[in-house]
């Protein structure tokens, strides 16, 4: 008993709400007719489109970082690496590895830059993360205007120039991973295999990343510097290398939800893409400073249920789209209750 | 000796206290005296501040028993007077619950000068200035519009499932 | 000892202001704008907004940096202003019940807020967004679901069509611009709204004034240091949850003077971009996470404010394109936060570097304090 209760305050009671409170809604979806097969495998499909984005934020949590609320700089190197990609006429496989090709290096790139900047900064990471990605957004819709795009299938019909803000992936990539070796049971149910392999891939190197020699100094940078410095690691540098790994992963991550998405947003749209990527971590039991791969997979696996289920489910239930507001309430809820935590690990 | 110190320090813990007390329910009063305050003010603001609006009517009324004025310059609290001709028809804001109302004609008219308490929770006043002029304390009745519900779709309410665009609202 | 004017050193602390004015100079001709319009757009919007910009003070003062969760404030001013329309309450008096209303509103929010900051110390900024995200949602709650349901609603005009819930857009007609209009001078040939300056210059007196009261006194002091403060008796907690119900309060009355100015009200949008664009105009104005000063206000509501003016018609000018003037400036106001808020961090750090240096060996050179301000 008590072993439950200590688990519970180390789990933290929002995040075995939240948990209930998902499969209170599976179980009661089939008596307000919604089709549990349908919500299902609408889940593991936002599952795996969200799944890298949130797997981002961890190198940069580990190596004390922060919540990574600049992930819209990695967003904008898959951005650039998608259209290029498209540009050059790249379509199919060739197409999406193409522009994960592109955009890696751009992601690096960024990265390499932007940690500089944190390590400037540090114990002011978040705030000026947040405000970094929202600047480098605005100045990269500046510049989708003026780059001298010209692929019709990208650039506004009747002037000739400037990306569209949002761009079909129809002739392109679109659904490449999603429809590759997919599963189909029964009426509406599919298994994006090739999607929820990809991220499972991916987060399976991060994985192994973690088990790596750099890897291990940069957990050891995150949650005690003095003693890292003390072993002769550098943590300038290990906070460099998992900046520059969050935004390539953060590059990717954009990616792939494009291709299950369909569609490239362009402009604002990246804005504020951080925060339910932010949410669904710390949904997942992340603190901080502190986050693992199963903190990812049943986060993003609880947040995107809870963004699937609500609709349907509350709005036959209630009559009317409550939907927004649980979402709204809940991501930013958990946020707050992360960052007002009285963590272990001292800062 | 240590008896008396003790029963100093104990009558200056008493002090302490008793002064404490009297600190606590003198800052009770305050906070019930602003609370007071604030209720007040804002019923004050509430009821002064309602703004209703006026039809000024000028129309024969029981079929010609009241004629309406050729011509009436009506002045209401100290708004710019409003001209009327006969079957006329005129609406204006005012803001409070008591009004005057003055009017100036060459007709005859057996009053030219009311005074007259709007009714609390109303929007809307009809008033009758041939009535008026005649001397009838009833020149004024409520007017309830019965809306009907506008039929039109309203927009959906905004979806944050789309980023907040930047509006340049500022 | 005379302190010398130190030219360099005054450009690297007013960085962000002196960018923003080789900007602003240089795209005001581009855009081709006559003065006499810049200037009654520049009255107008210092009327309009320096009130919301003020509500920084207090926060930045009791070194809890840059209140993101003023937007509280401006949520509690709209519920103020949506009763005041339902009731038909207009001018000034619906203004003044919009205050009325929303001042319990705004004390119980800050008062919560201050109590979730002070369980976030040293990541206030971030905290202070996320929760008025987390209030957002809140207020969308009580606005769109439960105002015409829960909570009587008489107006049938400001109400959805479904019954319950509030229009996106509500009409402000009935107190449109009735504080600018009180008193409005005509000087020049430009309005000034004397009434709403009126207002913002007794805010200001009383923010002069109560820095040198005992609870202000108390708030620098926990801004400077807080164990230091906390072993002198002064209670920390309380206090930074006072500055952030004062900075609440501030903002709500602020958000309604802001849209008296504008005359209609977007119900769910209103507020978002309240908090950027006050976090906006006090660092443009050169205040830092930890010093602003009333010039400070004044100086960046004029600055910032004369970019969103001229920006797209300089952006029309100069690409043939006015939304990328509108980029343009919307990157620059990002960029101004996240230069600010970086040279902050820089100079914090290297003035506890220089410390320790200081301590390793004994000898500091004061000036050399890594230009703390």
């Amino acid at each position: 008993m008590l072993k439950i209760k200590e688990f519970a305050a180390d789990f933290g009671w929002p995040r075995i709400i939240i948990f209930f409170f998902l499969i209170t809604l599976f179980i009661v979806a089939p008596f307000v007719g919604v089709s549990i097969s349908m919500s299902l495998s609408d889940t593991l499909n936002r599952f795996g489109q969200n799944a890298i984005l949130v797997l981002a934020l961890v190198p940069m949590v580990q190596a004390g970082c922060g919540l990574n609320f600049g992930l819209p700089v990695g967003i904008i190197a898959g951005l650039l690496g998608a259209t290029i990609a498209m540009q050059i006429g790249l379509t199919g496989w060739f197409g999406f590895f193409g522009a994960v090709a592109i955009c890696l290096p751009i992601a690096a790139l960024f990265g390499w830059l932007y940690g500089q900047l944190l390590n400037k900064v540090k114990g002011e990471e978040m705030t000026i993360a947040m405000y970094v990605g929202f600047s480098l957004v605005t100045f990269f819709s500046i510049l989708w205007l003026l780059l001298p795009y010209s692929s019709p299938a990208m650039v506004w019909g009747y002037t000739g120039k400037g990306l569209r803000t949002t761009i079909t992936l129809d002739n392109f990539w679109s659904r490449i991973l999603n429809d590759f070796m997919a599963v189909r049971i029964g009426e509406n149910f599919v298994f994006p295999t090739g999607m929820i392999l990809f991220a499972l891939f991916c987060a399976f190197l991060v994985y192994l990343f973690f088990r790596s020699k750099t890897g291990t100094a940069m957990t050891a940078v995150g949650s005690n510097p003095d003693f890292a410095r003390a072993g002769g690691v550098s943590s300038d540098k290990m906070r460099t290398i998992s900046v520059m790994l969050s935004t390539m992963l953060g590059a990717v991550g954009i990616l792939v939800y494009q291709q299950s998405f369909g569609f490239i947003q362009m402009y604002q749209a990246p804005l504020f893409m951080a925060f339910p990527a932010v949410a669904a971590l710390l949904i997942g039991g992340a603190s901080v400073n502190k986050a693992s791969m199963l903190n990812v997979i049943v986060g993003t696996f609880l947040f995107q249920g809870i963004l699937t289920m609500t609709p349907s489910v509350i709005n036959s239930v209630l009559q009317t789209d409550m939907s927004e507001v649980i979402r709204i309430v809940l991501s930013n809820g958990m946020i707050l209750y992360a960052l007002t935590r009285k963590t272990k690990v001292t800062k | 000796m240590s008896g008396a110190d003790n029963s100093e320090a104990d009558r200056n813990a008493a002090d302490r206290n008793a002064a404490r007390s009297a600190v606590r329910t003198r800052r009770r009063f305050v906070k019930a005296g602003l609370l007071v305050l604030y209720v007040g003010l804002t019923l004050f603001v509430f009821i002064n501040g309602r703004s209703h609006t006026f039809l000024l009517d000028n129309k024969s009324l029981n079929d010609g028993a009241i004629p309406a004025l050729r011509r009436v310059k009506v002045f209401i609290d100290n708004q710019k007077p409003i001209e009327l001709y006969a079957r006329d028809r005129e609406l204006l804001m005012v803001r409070g619950q008591g009004h005057r109302i003055r009017i100036e004609t060459q007709d005859p008219a057996n009053r030219l000068e009311a005074k007259f308490t709007v009714p609390f929770g109303n929007d809307m006043i009809l008033i009758s200035i041939p009535k008026m002029a005649s001397g009838a304390d009833d020149f004024w009745e409520q007017f309830i519009i019965h809306y009907e519900r506008p039929t039109n779709n309203d927009a959906p309410p905004p979806t944050l499932e789309e980023p907040v665009p930047i509006e340049p609202t500022l | 000892m005379k302190k010398k004017f130190d030219f360099r050193r005054f450009i690297a602390d007013n960085v962000v202001v002196v960018i923003f004015l080789i900007l602003t100079a240089i795209a005001t001709p581009i855009s081709g704008l006559s003065a006499n319009y810049i200037l009654q757009d520049i009255i107008t919007r210092i009327g309009r907004n320096s009130f919301l910009v003020f509500s920084l003070l207090l926060p930045i003062m009791a070194g809890m940096g840059l209140n993101f969760g003023m937007v509280l404030g401006a949520m509690a001013g709209e519920i103020g202003l949506i009763f005041a329309v339902d009731w038909n309450i207009s001018g000034v008096w619906g203004l003044g019940f919009s205050v009325l209303v929303g001042l319990p509103i705004a004390i119980i929010l800050g008062w919560a807020a201050g109590a979730v900051l002070n369980r976030a110390k040293g990541r206030e900024m971030a905290t202070g967004y996320i929760l008025g995200f987390f209030m957002d949602g809140v207020y969308q709650f009580v606005v769109l679901y439960l105002m015409g349901s829960l909570i009587p609603m008489r107006s049938l005009a400001i109400t959805l069509s479904r019954g319950y819930g509030i229009r996106n857009t509500l009409n402000l007609d009935s107190v449109r611009q009735s504080l600018d209009n009180m008193m409005m001078v005509k000087l020049f040939g430009l309005n000034f709204p004397v009434g709403t300056f009126i207002i913002v210059g007794l805010l200001c007196v009383f923010i002069v004034w109560f820095r040198k009261t005992k609870l202000g006194q108390d708030m620098r002091a926990i801004g400077q240091d807080q164990l230091v403060s906390n072993a002198s008796g002064i209670p920390v907690e309380t206090t930074r949850i006072i500055a952030i119900v004062m900075s609440t309060v501030l903002a709500m009355i602020g958000q309604v003077i802001f849209l008296q100015n504008m005359g209609n009200m977007a119900t769910y949008n209103a507020h978002r971009q309240t908090g950027f664009f006050a976090v906006a105009a006090i660092l443009v104005g050169g205040a830092s996470v930890t010093k602003a000063t009333i010039p400070n206000v004044f100086v960046g509501v004029v600055l910032l404010h004369l970019m969103y003016i001229v920006m797209p018609r300089a952006g029309a000018e100069l690409f043939g394109s006015a939304q990328i003037g509108e980029y343009f400036r919307d990157a620059f106001s990002y960029g101004a936060i996240a230069l600010a808020l970086v040279l902050h961090a820089w100079r914090k750090r290297r003035g506890v570097e220089i410390d320790r240096a200081g301590l390793r060996m004994n000898t500091v050179d004061p000036a050399a304090k890594g230009g703390a301000v």
